[in-house]
């Protein structure tokens, strides 16, 4: 199985979620539940910081959008960081979602995003 | 042997005898007295005669059955052994009547005439099978008439009964009836003496049993690195010995050799709990010394005289490090293009041996070609012999190709030969994977085995001088293809898939190949994605179709693009 670390910070009214690791099909379904339970019902958005995620396959981007989809359902809004020049920003544009999914550089940006168009 | 009697066919006729307890009938006609005292003196002898307690169960069987038959002038006799688990008499052997013991006649004890006598314990005697309660109907196809039969007694216990019958209707005498008896007499400790070695014999093919039960038949499939193992049982004992392969978080592999002070059952057993024992503290993330330590300490507590040597290593695959605890056993060995050498642990005593030490790991790094191999002491030790001789003989016997495989069997060919050993032998031989001209992955279609799979290949390529970015995308695309093979297999049992990198000029060619039936990917789907990402990272994709499987042959430029 591959190995990811999911953590947590909340502060504010926008939670932040960081992966560390690898997402392919052996966990991408155990990342995307921890995150769903976490994530679910919690102020207006999240930030998922994918930064120190070293490998992310075709299952780990249907996670994403699974998860940005549930959080919409709830009226919540997600940000996803991705580092530019990343495996991850090459693996999103390989998989041509990169413009699809709202990304940012960086976990400020981020949070800045969210919380200028919540007010 | 002459027959000492003519059959008697005089009709039964009164004087009935008892005989010990029971419903015993024997009948002395009147008119058959006993035989003449020298002949009566050479029938005790016959059935007395020391040189039968030289024979074995099945001789002994054959010749006082013959001399039965002879002494007493009858067509058959036979020896049904009591099966005390089924409650049945099972026939053992026969003269005359060896269909019965062909066929495996059972008969309940306690029902019939010899069902009777075991449970009466005493002699019966028919006059005519006609008019009896006879089970077994082998007795009345071959035609018998009158029955004569008597317990097989040991120490109390019922062994079986033997009996004498006659085709032709007859009486037995109170001196047939002692005769017999003491032909029981004679055989029943024999009979003794076989159950006692056959128990024996049980528990050492239990604990066998056991023991090969315990030790993985099949090593765990690991990707970075390759294994062998070997266990060879010892000539007529059950040892302690063990090994163990398993697969860590991290991708680290853990290998483990012990050897359980002691032999039979019970050392199988303390072995079966260490083994398990010490997977157990190593998953949870525990050193080899910390695992060792634990593993001391519980067997001080559960097994209050039980000892063992133990040697667990845990490699790491990326780095090739790999650390090592001992407790009391021989020296690992590392062999390899530069030769062979004993790695150098600290010196400490056995698990259990209450001497409460600090167990330290050791780390070595295994050089490219390196193979670490731990063994047991039967490998190497000669009885009266230092033991730095036997070491001496293994680094010698462990020159040449150092591959797992083929150091197990050159060592064990060298060393001990195509004798079986005194004591028991078990190896195990771990190296990390060579990175070669191609490589060539056969994996079972687990999930699991993607993050390994990623692992082997960025590996390769680095080692093909492939460029950073090159390998990002091509380690995309083969991760997609492998996940596509998994998902192909999903439903059939024990389905694997391949993976085979090969340099082609300037290029890299992925080919993964699967038993399974490509599924048209949906729109938008993850594995929709997947080929999009496939086309998009390689320069070619090529996926082809067949009832039998689906190979994808994929291109790209081992360089990065300037």
């Amino acid at each position: 199985m591959s190995a990811a670390e999911v953590t947590w910070e909340d502060e504010g009214p926008v939670a932040l979620a960081r992966v560390r690791g690898e997402i392919d099909m052996s966990n991408a379904d155990g990342v995307r539940l921890t995150l769903e339970r976490r994530l679910g019902g919690q102020g207006a958005g999240a930030v998922l910081d994918l930064s120190e995620v070293r490998y992310l396959d075709s299952t780990g981007i249907h996670l994403l959008f699974q998860l940005a989809d549930r959080m919409a359902g709830r009226g919540q809004r997600l940000r996803i960081v991705v580092t530019a020049g990343s495996v991850v920003e090459d693996t999103l544009r390989y998989a041509g979602v990169l413009a699809a999914i709202p990304t940012a550089g960086t976990v400020a940006e981020a949070r800045a995003a969210l919380t200028h168009t919540a007010d | 042997m002459a027959r000492a009697h003519s059959p008697r066919t005089e009709p039964p006729s009164g004087a009935d005898a008892r005989v010990g307890h029971g419903q015993v009938v024997l009948r002395t006609p009147e008119d058959a007295g006993p035989p003449p005292a020298d002949e009566h003196l050479t029938h005790l002898y016959l059935l007395t005669d020391p040189a039968l307690s030289e024979l074995g169960l099945d001789a002994l069987f054959d010749e006082i059955l013959t001399r039965i038959r002879d002494i007493l002038g009858v067509d058959t006799v036979a020896v049904l052994l009591a099966d005390p688990e089924r409650g049945e008499l099972v026939a053992r052997a026969a003269k005359g009547l060896e269909a019965e013991v062909e066929a495996g006649v059972r008969v309940p004890i306690g029902r019939g005439f010899a069902g009777r006598i075991a449970v009466e314990r005493a002699p019966i005697f028919i006059p005519d099978i006609a008019d009896a309660d006879v089970v077994n109907p082998i007795l009345r196809e071959i035609g018998l008439r009158s029955m004569l039969g008597v317990p097989l007694i040991a120490e109390a216990q019922l062994l079986g009964v033997l009996h004498v019958g006659s085709l032709t209707p007859r009486t037995f005498s109170r001196e047939d009836a002692a005769l017999l008896q003491l032909a029981a007499a004679r055989v029943a400790p024999g009979i003794e003496r076989a159950r006692l070695f056959d128990a024996l014999e049980r528990e050492h093919r239990a604990a066998v049993a056991l023991q090969r039960s315990l030790l993985p038949d099949s090593l765990p499939q690991l990707v970075d690195v390759v294994a062998a193992v070997r266990y060879l049982p010892a000539r007529d004992e059950v040892g302690g010995d063990w090994y163990d392969v398993f697969p860590l978080p991290d991708d680290h592999v853990g290998i483990a050799i012990g050897d359980v002070v002691g032999h039979g059952v019970r050392a199988a057993a303390v072995m079966a709990q260490l083994r398990t024992t010490l997977r157990a503290y190593a998953l949870d993330g525990h050193s080899p010394a910390g695992v060792l330590e634990r593993l001391d300490r519980l067997l001080q507590l559960t097994h209050r005289n039980g000892m063992a040597t133990v040697v667990y290593a845990v490699l790491d695959p990326e780095t090739n490090r790999l650390t090592l605890c001992s407790a009391g056993h021989p020296p690992p060995l590392i062999t390899g293009p530069d030769g062979p050498r004993f790695v150098e642990l600290p010196i400490v005593p056995p698990l259990g041996a209450r001497a409460h030490p600090s167990y330290e790991g050791t780390e070595v790094v295994l050089d490219a070609g390196e193979t670490v191999l731990l063994y047991t002491d039967g490998l190497v030790e000669v009885r009266g012999e230092p033991l730095g001789e036997g070491l001496a003989r293994l680094a010698a016997a462990s020159e040449g190709d150092p591959a797992p495989e083929a150091l197990c069997a050159r060592v064990l060919e060298r060393l001990l030969g195509a004798l079986p050993a005194d004591d028991d032998v078990a190896l195990v031989a771990l190296a990390p994977l060579e990175i070669g001209e191609t490589l060539v992955l056969r994996l079972p279609a687990e999930r699991s085995m993607l993050g390994p799979m990623r692992r082997q290949l960025r590996s390769w390529l680095r080692s093909h001088g492939a460029g950073e970015a090159a390998t990002v995308a091509i380690v995309l695309a083969a991760g997609e293809a492998c996940a596509n093979a998994i998902e192909h297999a999903y439903g059939l049992k024990a389905a694997g898939f391949e993976l085979h990198a090969r340099q082609v000029g300037p290029d890299v060619e992925i080919v993964v190949r699967d038993a399974g039936r490509w599924r048209a990917p949906r729109e938008n789907t993850h594995r929709g994605r997947g080929l999009t990402i496939m086309e998009a990272t390689m320069d070619a994709v090529d996926v082809e179709r067949t009832p039998t499987g689906t190979t994808v042959r994929m291109r790209r430029r081992l360089e990065d693009a300037p």
